[in-house]
């Protein structure tokens, strides 16, 4: 495999197994992944919260059924956050989107199963326009496996933001008619869903984040006070891992313009 | 808290997308370039626009809203100095989004948005043509059967469309630099025009003659 460029602060996080499993309520408290009892496991997701995402995919596949999860975090933030190449970027969210399917399939009962498997495709869609994605009907794939992800977990945060993009992008799209006719989207529950993801991680810029683009595509005007407020929100939160660094420096360079 | 500026990295995003589209045409500009020149992540530049296609749509849009706007003053036009004038500004419009004309047919080909606008881009241009020739006709500037005014515009909204192109191949590797942009730009609006010499009343036709060959000797 290429290599993966690497997150540009490399030595800003130095947890180790131990570090991580004592800090992981709240290095978790955005996709409420129960702790693994596994050191080699812990191993892997010290290398994601350092920023070694590629050392964190790899070591995750390795570790089979159980390092599935981490390995797919690991593609995913990195095919987002990092990955310069647009083709690339996609490819990456198309393997994540089939592992987790394939996680699911053997793992039903596994929220992270569901929500990698949204997330991946949710962003894949984006990339190829919404629009496009919505005609090849990954919209209903997307939210049932969003919805299936809140059944089984529902103190998922960060499920609740990928629910909330979605209503809102589907209503930015297609419009609010045929998005509630055709897919369900409704603006106030969107908005609801953002906002109850900040109930159970009050600490996470990445919702509020979406939360603001989300606005702006419902409410259509980007210089809201309430947006601004969320990204001052954002950046004056302290990052726990590089994951956290990344969205806290993308609301500092929004604000810092 | 002290009052901040409106944030404004989707706006750079865009400005720059533009810049480097019209430089180097649409698809040999990558999101990487686009991030890697506005220096940003390219996690910031996805979020604002997930896709490329955002970017073309977002610049299509504002493209086609100030066409829009122009367009309707084309009723205006009584003689062939504001009919010069009228192109002037349209072509001066293209230019300023000239990657839509540099590599139209690949862009209708992958982009839906496009595929459908601009075939309504082009009913409006040409209706604004029609208008203009009215306008032309009802002050006496031009005396034009109406069975010819549907060619005409025709004829005149291909040139206006296809002159970018004619320039890019006949130097592709200078054309569309901005140095080039006025002399593109009247040769452009002088060939359209040319298209209503036929019908030009003569002190019109003179009119004509003066404002190209002055032009000419202020641009050589």
């Amino acid at each position: 495999m290429l290599s993966w460029t690497p997150f540009p602060f490399t030595s800003a996080y130095v947890y180790d197994p131990g570090c991580v499993a004592q800090h992981w309520q709240r290095l978790h408290a955005g996709d409420a992944e129960p702790m693994p009892g596994d050191d080699a496991v812990l191993q892997a997701w010290a290398h994601f919260h350092n920023g070694v995402f590629q050392s964190a995919f790899e070591s995750g596949l390795d570790l089979g059924p159980a390092g599935v999860t981490v390995a797919n975090k690991a593609c995913c933030v990195y095919a987002n956050y990092l990955e310069p190449s647009e083709k690339s970027r996609l490819a990456l969210f198309l393997e994540t989107a089939e592992r987790a399917r394939m996680q699911a399939t053997i793992e039903p009962l596994n929220p992270a199963a569901w929500y990698w498997q949204a997330y991946a495709l949710g962003r894949y869609s984006q990339g190829i326009s919404v629009a496009k994605a919505l005609a090849e009907g990954l919209g209903q794939r997307i939210r049932a496996a969003l919805e299936e992800t809140l059944r089984l977990q529902p103190l998922h945060a960060d499920a609740h933001v990928a629910l909330g993009a979605f209503h809102a992008e589907v209503i930015d799209k297609v419009g609010p008619l045929i998005g509630r006719m055709t897919y369900g989207a409704r603006k106030d529950v969107g908005l609801a869903m953002y906002r109850k993801a900040l109930v159970l991680n009050p600490d996470s810029a990445m919702a509020r984040l979406e939360y603001a683009r989300g606005l702006v595509m419902l409410e259509g005007n980007p210089d809201s006070t309430e947006a601004t407020r969320l990204y001052e929100q954002a950046a004056a939160i302290e990052p726990m891992d590089a994951k956290e660094r990344l969205d806290r420096d993308l609301a500092q360079a929004e604000l810092g313009d | 808290m002290a009052k901040k500026a409106p944030r404004r990295t989707a706006e750079r995003i865009l400005e720059v997308t533009l810049e480097l589209f019209n430089r180097f045409g649409e698809p040999n500009v990558s999101t990487t370039l686009i991030s890697a020149e506005l220096n940003i992540s390219p996690g910031n530049l996805y979020y604002h626009y997930p896709a490329k296609d955002e970017l073309i749509n977002s610049l299509f849009d504002r493209y086609e809203r100030s066409l829009s706007e122009l367009l309707n003053a084309s009723d205006n036009v009584r003689d062939v100095e504001d009919a010069w004038f009228f192109m002037h500004t349209l072509f001066e419009l293209i230019w300023q989004y000239r990657f839509l004309y540099r590599d139209l047919n690949d862009l209708l080909s992958k982009n839906r948005r496009l595929e459908t606008h601009f075939q309504w881009v082009l009913k409006n241009k040409t209706r604004a043509v029609k208008a203009l020739l009215d306008g032309l006709s009802r002050a006496g500037a031009i005396d034009i059967d109406s069975r010819e005014v549907e060619a005409t515009a025709t004829s005149m909204v291909v040139v206006l469309t296809y002159w970018l192109s004619y320039e890019y191949v006949r130097d592709p590797r200078r054309a569309l630099e901005p140095e080039h942009a006025q002399l593109a730009l009247m040769r452009g609006a002088h060939h359209v025009l040319n298209l209503l010499m036929p019908y030009l009343e003569l002190g019109q036709r003179q009119h004509l003659m003066t404002l190209v060959t002055a032009y000419d000797s202020s641009d050589s």
